[in-house]
């Protein structure tokens, strides 16, 4: 090639023609997607960085690292001129504009790629004269700077542009430029992608500091839909993406979306290390399984927890529009995430670690011995009963000794640690990155923790300009241990089992180990059923490792310009194993232990899907774009499940704890099962001149969970855009973008039913008859239900962006209504059809209706700038039709203690409360004499009043009132980050209105007994209950019996959930750039800070569809951290 | 390059021959348990759908507390014996059927009546199954099918309605209530005489078949049904005594000591008709919920089942039964290998059922479950006995003005009581009260029967000690339950349908008005 160029003399031009084609990209995705999207626009970017070289070989450069292939006439260029160019992701015009300054050469771009080189003469001649930049050479004044981002990070090839001219620079490597104006009253533009664009007045100044700060809602924003990505400017559905996340040290990807996103609702499970936040995208769609679809890196991602530390980018899709190209998962919406990828460039090293404690936020007091005899006394009183010589001071002196403390003894501080290292770069042709995460959380309730070791790889390799492969790789070992927080227990015992409740109940004169040292006897005497809270606790002893082993390669295939085939295959292996010793242990209250057992579970699970899609984006006369896809896929899901329990071991030495060890093996379970899914899937999405919109796709999909005859399924959508701000009649200075959008669509769900509801499995169980241990029976326990179909939930979505000038001020709002039809409901069959579980049958509807706002506001000022967004969704959910035959469906699962408070009923929110509805203490004689004539025979002074909704003179179950529901009917976020020289501060806040949740925490711990009291110490509540010498509490009395049923579920123990918690806020401080690193930021962080609600329970945020049982609180968080960029 | 090209048409290539066979793709056979296609094939598919009727052995909402709940509790012979609303509701008569002690029996019971119709549809047409094994299986059926509707019939049925009959030709289970509880017993009888013609002798039954039933159990339940049945329909009591007569005609030697009844040496002894086989993984954890609350630190007994002073005291002088059903104060009694002398700091009435505690003096709990949340024991509890069948023939001819002091004094005779002549029903009343205290379906069923209702209201009685860790020492006698005046035989004697159960009924089943 070289010795081409250097042939002189021929007359004849040489066109040189060698298509060395190269692809590079700017975008940070180096996925399919990253493709898609820089065949939008076509923009590919340049870095060049040379000194001294010739012309020839910088044309040689850039043929060899773009697409540009560069046609001309040797006569009129000057190859062997020397130039030195220095420039950073720069566009091909301003690289072309540089290079050719004060010469002859000239040159013209043809269809997109050629770019021809001619001599200025000829080049004025040509009518496409216009994309010439010159820059004329008369003096001027010279000013310079430099161009950093909000952390001080130099800006490389950012463009300053004289306002009002075509004249302008980019920025080099160290982010700086010099610029020559004519003018001192001139305007410096100065902008980069996804930054703020920003105007200076220059007021002949020569030296110019500029400070861009992100631009959150720029329209030229790349975001992911399903299989693609459109800019926010061509969307047409319902989609929010998740920010700041890397602010907040957050140890769970669910935590980052929680009050982040409007129409999200993350609820979250308590403060259990162990538990996973629910994550809700518009309600509640259906009454069980109904989970969002996390596409990682494009595939379907059934692997461990991500950890937060490789996120790129975390979108959500809402409306059915935008989920449907999905199908069947995507009922309960789609959670998009990009993990990190590496860039071209020197290898970037990052570290990031943080340390800090978790305490219980309010920690609930229990009576002190001398409260607990007075309260009791007082409950013998109020009975009418003598009282008990156990709980006499005087005769039983020993009772009033406050020797501990339960609640403090079972809770903790605990401590939290992250270290994160991740490992980024890449050639020309290859990019890799790697990170390696852990986290340990020690919970707040002894030993109780989690700990999660993360692994992840993924590369990109380009074969030839037209192939490239990639793979994601990615290991998560999770482990931990936690407590029982509820209060109902496998075999329906009910009301001593939660750990917090028995801390509450255990006896305070009694200390925690006897004086043989072994766990003390709290059960002793008349305190009740309780358990021993530190020894139930300390013997904790589980063994639960879950591996995650998740592999993706994908090839992405260029035949033709335009159209890319990508085929994925993406597979995920789980195994699960635990192992859980219930030894023999010396305590004196534990004492039902003859013997010891092992559990011993495992399981593995593996997911595999290939997808195959192919991509045609075109632009016809510059106005007509289209993007088409099609494609196919198949998934494949199977689990096989098997448990041994283990009795009988001789040493609990735990190097002897082994199955083969144990004398007896007692139970044997085995379990498999294997679903499939083939799915057809396209779609258009085309725009007029970035004006009009209109997108249409249709998912057809089969499952091999239905009979043949159902299996197949299609789901459509449809969604069109209009952008009010491009009409020519349509110009304001102040508003950006005005977009109105409206789509339609439908997704499927089935997620609901076992593998094999069209044709159960028989059980096995076990069963006694004469001889030793269990014998096996075989029985078909359900009904198979041939005629079992798709739910089908179905959007229709009305949505409005806007954006004010330079996107200071974005507003998107979307109003929805969800329908889920052909609900998968178990409606209750007959009994004496002898079934243990009701089959899964298609029957009712669903709706949910919301309206969703997020707002945002940015300023900079100088060295200050700020940001503040908020969102808020509001959400009304009923239930529009339930079963045929039915009008309310009791909910027999969710209890609390033996209350059942849950139905489903027509015109009511799904599981609302269903409850006795009460009026009041009865203070007054003359309302005892009343209700006693009213339906409650029994009451005395102290007592609930209830009332006789169908006054037959009888308070009972026919009495019950729908009161609203657990799910919040608005939730809320607001965040604000703000930025002063070198310092960060953000603060978030995030609450809930509307949910309401049943107190079974207040109950089942100041009336322990549901007669009332029986001997267990009390919440301090009991303090504030009726008794003669307390007229005005605004409790029940305390009573040993409990004749009234003032312990019966009623709306006495419903209380609102509002809240308002300051969620996050955080301080951070970003040293300058020094020889070692390029980037150091060290910040401190409080999380669950401060909440603000009326709630009495121990925390707000209730899981059990609010069915509050004492679980386990959310803690209060405090981290010091850093990240760390080495240089 | 090429080798590329090759790659990418490989890989279109198979997504065509996969788009092609996609519905091959999507046939799942379920694996890992077996399917109604490829059940009920062999004598082993017979024996292990014959297992699955016995699901409510090891189920405590059944035998355990369930049903124990509502037979023994309200009786006057005990008291809840630790604060526990619904177990008091029930004794108080206000429960409401929702509890979650006792919410199961009847849907628990559907599920045996089901399990039976799927035996009796399938097992007959199978090929290569000999007679003897069908049979066995078909008898089952029949005597577990027929045990259901007797054990409903007596919790929920009276002359106001019955149990709905679900039969293996039943495929519309919307059904209403029969008339009267006559129809559901009538069903019951007709089930365990079939059951009793097709089912062997407990003698003829292999060790690996025990626990299952047989020709006498069969004929004994016959007898039980037709003895509460009598109530309503007096031509009962014959077949009564008939029935009873097929047991006597191959088992009629009573164990000869009463306590011995109860040790497990004697699960399958001369006495055993019906029981709940137990061990030390599953069965009945009668034991462990009547047990002292935490058994002395030594196991973790529940404490339910308190037996009150009037029980206590209406045995006759001499009576060998009273000393083996009963622990009172400074009794000697053998636990964990020791010999230890009855004290209790949490027994409400001073007094033990001692009835089922053999399995507790064994050192180190050897027959007991190593779960003490689910306290079962080697000891199989007994349901159905030979002495009741002599007490039941007793009864039937003195109803019918027969004599009945031979079947009486079979049974007086080995509780070390002199022989009576003439009984009368009085005499049948004391026998019964004295040889099934503690023992399902006796004291509370016999009272509502008989109409006897004086006894069910009155104020119960029991002994507070002076110091409750002294065994010798001296005691109060006081009101440990009040009278239950609200007790109407005519409601009460039934208890209400689970209110899930109603729900679901599409108002069909109607529930049992209190």
């Amino acid at each position: 090639m070289k010795n081409l160029h250097e042939i002189k003399g021929k007359t004849l031009p040489f066109i040189k023609f060698d298509l060395k084609m190269k692809l590079t990209t700017l975008f940070v995705f180096a996925t399919f997607f990253s493709v898609l999207a820089s065949n939008i626009g076509y923009t590919q970017s340049l870095t060049l960085e040379e000194e001294n070289t010739s012309i020839v070989k910088v044309i040689d450069k850039i043929e060899a690292m773009s697409d540009y292939k560069f046609i001309y006439n040797t006569r009129f260029v000057d190859l062997n001129r020397k130039v030195s160019i220095k420039l950073i992701d720069a566009n091909i015009e301003q690289v072309l504009t540089i290079l050719f300054m004060n010469t002859s050469t000239a040159y013209q771009i043809e269809r997109e790629t050629q770019i021809i080189l001619k001599h200025k003469k000829d080049a004025d001649r040509s009518k496409s004269s216009n994309k010439t930049v010159t820059v004329t050479n008369k003096q001027q004044n010279k000013i310079s700077g430099t161009v950093n981002d909000d952390t001080d990070q130099p800006l490389p090839g950012a463009t300053i542009l004289i306002k009002g001219s075509s004249a302008g620079t980019t920025t080099d490597f160290d982010g700086k430029f010099s610029l020559e104006i004519d003018s001192d009253d001139a305007i410096l533009v100065v902008s980069y992608i996804g930054f703020a664009t920003q105007e200076i007045p220059v007021n002949g100044q020569t030296e110019i500091n500029v400070q861009l700060v992100v631009d959150s809602a720029a329209l030229d924003e790349v975001i992911l839909i399903g299989y693609g990505t459109v800019t926010k400017k061509e969307l047409t559905g319902s989609i929010a993406i998740a920010k700041n996340i890397e602010d907040r040290a957050v140890t769970q990807v669910e935590e980052a979306l929680q009050g982040n996103v409007s129409g999200v609702t993350v609820l979250s499970d308590g403060g259990d290390p162990t538990s996973t936040p629910t994550i809700k995208i518009r309600g509640l769609g259906t009454s069980s399984a109904e989970k969002p679809l996390w596409i990682v890196d494009g595939v379907p991602y059934y692997g461990g927890p991500i950890n937060p530390f490789d996120i790129e980018s975390l979108t959500v899709l809402k409306d059915a529009a935008s989920a449907s190209i999905y199908g069947v998962r995507a009922a309960a919406g789609v959670i998009l995430v990009t993990t990190k990828k590496g860039k071209q460039g020197k290898i970037q090293v990052d570290f990031g670690a943080f340390t800090g404690v978790q305490n219980v936020y309010d920690k609930p007091v229990a009576l002190n011995t001398q409260q607990y005899t007075d309260m009791y006394n007082i409950a013998y009183d109020n009975s009418d009963t003598p009282r008990l010589d156990y709980f006499d001071g005087v005769s039983n002196p020993d009772r009033l000794v406050q020797r501990t403390n339960w609640v403090d003894e079972i809770f903790r501080s605990g401590i939290i640690q992250n270290y994160d290292i991740g490992l980024r770069g890449g050639s020309e042709k290859y990019t890799f990155s790697s990170s390696l995460g852990y986290n340990k959380k020690e919970g707040i309730l002894i030993n109780t923790y989690a700990d999660r070791l993360s692994f992840r790889y993924n590369s990109a390799l380009k074969l030839s300009d037209k192939i490239k492969i990639g793979e994601n790789f990615s290991y998560t070992l999770i482990n931990g241990q936690s407590a029982f927080t509820g209060t109902q227990a496998d075999n329906g015992e009910t009301n001593y089992n939660g750990i917090i409740a028995a801390a509450i109940k255990a006896p305070p004169h009694v200390s925690i180990y006897n004086s043989e040292g072994v766990y003390s006897d709290v059960g002793d005497g008349q305190n009740g059923d309780v358990i021993h809270p530190v020894g139930t606790l300390e013997r904790i002893n589980i063994d639960n490792p879950k591996r995650n082993t998740f592999g993706n390669l994908f090839l992405e295939y260029k035949p033709i310009d335009k159209l890319i085939f990508k085929t994925s295959y993406a597979i995920n292996h789980s195994d699960e194993f635990y192992k859980e010793f219930d030894p023999r242990v010396a305590e004196a209250s534990k004492l039902n232990k003859a013997t010891n057992k092992l559990t011993q579970i495992q399981a593995n699970e593996i997911n595999w899907s290939w997808e195959n899609t192919l991509n045609y984006t075109n632009t016809f006369n510059d106005a007509h774009a289209f993007q088409l896809l099609g494609g196919y896929s198949l998934q494949h899901q199977e689990r096989e499940f098997d448990g041994i329990v283990a009795e009988k071991f001789e040493s609990e030495d735990p190097l002897l704890l082994f199955i083969p060890l144990a004398e007896e093996i007692n139970d044997i379970t085995y379990s498999f099962f294997e679903n499939k899914l083939v799915s057809f899937f396209s779609r258009v999405l085309y725009d007029y001149n970035k004006k009009y919109f209109f997108s249409a796709s249709i998912r057809r999909d089969g499952s091999s969970k239905l009979n043949q005859d159902r299996r197949w399924e299609n789901f459509p959508s449809v969604a069109v855009g209009w952008s009010l701000s491009e009409e020519t009649f349509f110009k304001s200075d102040f508003i950006s973008n005005l977009k109105l959008r409206a789509s339609w669509g439908r997704v499927g769900n089935i997620e609901s039913l076992s593998s094999y509801p069209t044709n159960l499995p028989l059980s096995v169980e076990n069963t006694i008859l004469g001889g030793k241990g269990y014998q096996k029976g075989v029985v078909l326990d359900g009904r198979s239900n041939p005629d079992i179909n798709w739910e089908i939930s179905e959007t229709t979505n009305f949505g409005l962006d806007f954006s004010s000038e330079n996107n200071k001020w974005n507003l998107t709002a979307d109003y929805f209504i969800k329908d889920t039809n052909r609900w998968l409901n178990r409606t209750p069959v007959s009994s004496l059809e002898g079934i243990g579980t009701s089959p899964f049958q298609n029957s009712g509807k669903i709706r949910n209706k919301g309206l969703e706002l997020a707002l945002g506001h940015t300023k900079n000022e100088g060295d200050f700038t700020y940001n503040l967004s908020g969102n808020v969704s509001f959400i009304k959910n009923e239930v529009i039709e339930l079963a045929p035959r039915f009008d309310i469906i009791a909910d027999d699962i969710t209890q609390v203690a033996t209350h059942y408070p849950l139905a489903n009923a027509v015109g009511q929110p799904l599981f609302s409360y269903y409850l006795i509805e009460s009026d009041g203490l009865l203070r007054t004689d003359a309302a005892v004499t009343n209700a006693r004539a009213n339906g409650q025979p029994d009451a005395q002074l102290g007592d609930l009043r209830f009332i006789d909704q169908n006054n037959d003179g009888v308070i009972d179950d026919d009495d019950r009132v729908f009161k609203g529901s657990a799910f919040p009917t608005v939730s809320y976020g607001l965040n604000f980050s703000a930025n002063y020289k070198k310092f960060d501060f953000s603060i978030f806040l995030q609450g809930t209105q509307g949910g309401v949740a049943y107190n079974g925490y207040k109950l089942t711990t100041t009336y322990p007994a549901h007669t009332s009291v029986s001997g267990s110490n009390l919440l301090d509540t009991a303090l504030d209950t009726w008794h003669p010498g307390n007229p005005n509490a605004s409790n029940p009395r305390l009573s040993i019996d409990d004749p009234n049923g003032n312990i019966q579920p009623s709306d006495f123990w419903l209380e609102d959930t509002d809240y308002l918690r300051l969620k996050n806020i955080s301080v951070g401080y970003t040293l300058p750039k020094s020889p070692y690193f390029d980037k150091l930021r060290i910040y401190a962080t409080g999380q669950n800070v401060l909440t603000w609600t009326n709630y009495s329970g121990l925390d707000p945020e209730v899981s059990n569809r609010g069915v509050d049982g004492g679980q386990y609180p959310v803690a209060r968080t405090f981290t010091l951290g850093f990240n760390l960029t080495l240089k | 390059m090429k080798k590329y090209k090759y790659l990418s048409f490989l890989i279109l290539v198979t997504l065509v021959v996969f788009t092609s066979c996609t519905d091959e793709f999507l046939e799942v056979e379920p694996q890992g348990a077996p399917t109604a296609a490829s059940f009920f094939k062999t004598e082993t598919d017979v024996t292990r759908a014959t297992n699955a009727l016995y699901l409510m052995n090891d189920f405590q909402g059944t035998y355990g507390r369930g049903m124990f709940l509502y037979s023994i509790i309200p009786s006057d012979d005990f008291v809840v014996g630790k604060s526990k609303s619904q177990i008091e509701q029930i004794k108080d008569f206000v429960t409401t059927g929702s509890g979650s002690y006792t919410r199961d029996i009847w849907p628990k019971h559907f599920q045996v009546v089901k399990r039976a119709n799927d035996i009796l549809n399938n097992v007959p047409d199978i090929e290569g199954v000999s007679d003897d094994v069908k049979n066995f299986a078909l008898g089952n059926a029949y005597f577990m099918r027929g045990l259901a509707y007797f054990q409903l019939s007596l919790l929920y049925g009276d002359d106001r309605a019955g149990i709905p009959i679900v039969d293996e030709t039943t495929t519309d289970f919307y059904i209403s209530r029969p008339e009267s509880v006559t129809v559901s017993y009538e069903y019951a009888a007709e089930n365990f005489t079939k059951a009793a013609a097709l089912l062997p002798l407990f003698s003829d039954l292999s060790p690996s078949d025990y626990g299952k039933a047989h020709k006498n159990a069969a004929y004994a339940y016959l007898a039980k049904t037709h003895l509460h049945n009598a109530e309503f329909d007096s031509a009962s009591w014959q077949k009564v005594i008939d029935a009873c007569n097929a047991v006597t005609a191959t088992q009629e030697v009573l164990e000869p000591n009463f306590k011995d009844v109860f040790k497990i040496d004697n699960n399958w002894g001369n006495e055993y008709i019906w029981s709940i086989p137990s061990n030390t993984t599953g069965g009945s954890i009668l034991p462990g919920a009547s047990l002292e609350n935490k058994g002395w630190s030594k196991y973790n007994g529940w404490g339910y089942f308190a037996p009150t002073l009037d029980l206590y005291e209406s045995y006759q002088a001499g009576d060998l039964r009273r000393d083996a059903t009963l622990l009172v104060f400074g009794d000697a009694f053998e636990f964990f290998g020791e010999t230890r002398r009855y004290w209790s700091t949490k027994n409400l009435t001073g007094i033990q059922l001692k009835k089922y505690m053999e399995p507790y003096s064994y050192p180190n709990g050897e027959h007991l479950n190593g779960n003490g949340d689910h306290p079962t024991t080697d000891l199989n509890v007994p349901l159905m006995r030979l002495s009741a069948v002599y007490l039941m023939r007793a009864e039937a001819k003195i109803a019918l003005g027969q004599n009945g002091d031979t079947d009486l004094n079979i049974v007086r005779e080995r509780a070390g009581l002199p022989a009576i002549t003439a009984a009368t029903l009085a005499h049948v009343k004391y026998e019964r009260r004295a040889e099934f205290a503690g023992e399902l379906f006796g004291r509370f069923e016999d009272l509502c029967r008989w109409g006897d209702s004086a006894e069910l209201k009155q104020s119960l009685r029991g002994r507070q000690h002076d110091d409750q860790e002294d065994p010798d020492s001296g005691f109060t006698i006081y009101e440990v339950w009040p009278e239950r005046s609200n007790f109407d035989l005519l409601k009460h004697r039934v208890w209400p349908i689970p209110p899930n159960v109603i729900d679901s009924s599409l108002g069909l089943i109607k529930q049992n008005e209190r």
